[in-house]
């Protein structure tokens, strides 16, 4: 009969044989009491090696590292909002765009103005550039524009809201002592 | 609350969340502390590696391959930072830290631990403390850590045959220790 080494029923605890392997130390078990003494000791090693202690780390250490962490995280990481650069970019795009059709408008009411007559009193022309802006406030595209904008800027105002509340969350979920 | 595993956790901690960190360190610190004591016999130097360690982990964080288990690429940081700390204390340890050819002397603390010792359990736990450090090691990683013999290799740079044999080699002194003083009885 094959002798059964350490190695053998070493790995035969870990679950590490084939079934053949199995059979042979099996066999060994029933007539070699050498065999089965190495092994219930083995095994006996095995269960109380599960209860190894663990040692708790000190009082209040992951507190201590958080903190670490936190300031580290200050010094090195500036977190940049990409979703606000995004929303005043376009606010700013779209007061541009405002401007240039206010600007096309305007000249176009001027040069109207002018064709109907040319001696116009004080009065007149004030009327005038109020018929502008008038007509400027009028504009399909001016309002379009101008709804546009005021939805982005409650869009923001609504995600802005909510940001402030996670991080107002977060904070009383963090560690203060 | 959800139990988040520790890739769902660092993808947090690495999109800004720094304080999740803690759920990492509540997971790890227990059983990294445990191995540094045994490492480094004194309390002090446990926890100064411990804090060590996972700062260092918080560190390189955005460089952590997602392919690997996060266990044993912070146990391996764990080890490294402790031999770094044996190393620069020069202390004696360092020898026992160069073979796997050590000589176990666990034999002259036996007559100590078996006289203290109540039952074969406590016997076995008493003389882990007493095995070589490198055995000391795999048997730790392995019982308490729950590392596969592949990923402890990986932690301690060794070879998996190498791994193996240290575990081999500490259980069936252990095991000899019991058969000498007839525990069989016991265990029966």
């Amino acid at each position: 009969m094959k002798k059964i080494s350490d190695e053998f029923l070493n790995d035969y605890i870990d679950n590490q044989l084939d079934s053949n392997s199995i059979i042979e130390v099996a066999e060994a078990l029933k007539v070699d009491s050498n065999v089965l003494n190495r092994l219930t000791a083995l095994k006996k090693v095995d269960s109380s090696l599960h209860d190894i202690e663990v040692i708790p780390a000190p009082e209040g250490f992951t507190n201590r590292i958080i903190k670490l962490v936190i300031a580290q995280s200050k010094i090195i990481i500036p977190r940049v909002s990409y979703f606000f650069i995004s929303v005043v970019s376009v606010l700013v795009v779209g007061v541009l765009l405002v401007s240039a059709v206010a600007f096309v408008t305007a000249e176009k009411s001027q040069k109207q103005a002018d064709k109907i007559s040319f001696l116009k009193d004080g009065t007149q022309y004030l009327n005038e550039i109020m018929s502008s802006f008038h007509l400027f406030l009028s504009n399909d595209n001016i309002l379009k524009i101008g709804l546009f904008l005021t939805i982005i800027l409650l869009i923001s105002g609504y995600f802005f809201l909510e940001s402030h509340k996670n991080f107002r969350n977060k904070l009383n979920k963090f560690p203060t002592t | 609350m959800k139990h988040l595993s520790d890739i769902e956790i660092i993808e947090s901690i690495n999109r800004g969340n720094a304080a999740d960190f803690a759920l990492i360190v509540d997971r790890y610190k227990d059983k990294a502390f445990s191995l540094l004591r045994r490492m480094l016999k004194n309390e002090m130097d446990a926890e100064e590696v411990l804090q060590d360690s996972f700062l260092k982990a918080y560190k390189s964080l955005k460089n952590f391959r997602q392919d690997a288990k996060f266990s044993t690429w912070f146990y391996k940081i764990v080890y490294n930072s402790a031999l770094t700390t044996i190393a620069s204390k020069k202390r004696k340890i360092e020898h026992a830290m160069t073979s796997i050819d050590d000589e176990f002397e666990i034999g002259k603390y036996d007559d100590e631990i078996y006289s203290t010792a109540e039952n074969a359990r406590q016997y076995v736990l008493k003389l882990v403390d007493k095995l070589p450090l490198k055995n000391a090691l795999v048997t730790i990683l392995f019982y308490v850590d729950g590392l596969s013999l592949n990923e402890i290799s990986q932690v301690m740079g060794t070879s998996l045959v190498n791994t193996k044999v240290l575990l081999h080699r500490s259980r069936n002194a252990l095991r000899d220790l019991l058969l000498k003083h007839n525990y069989q009885e016991e265990m029966l």
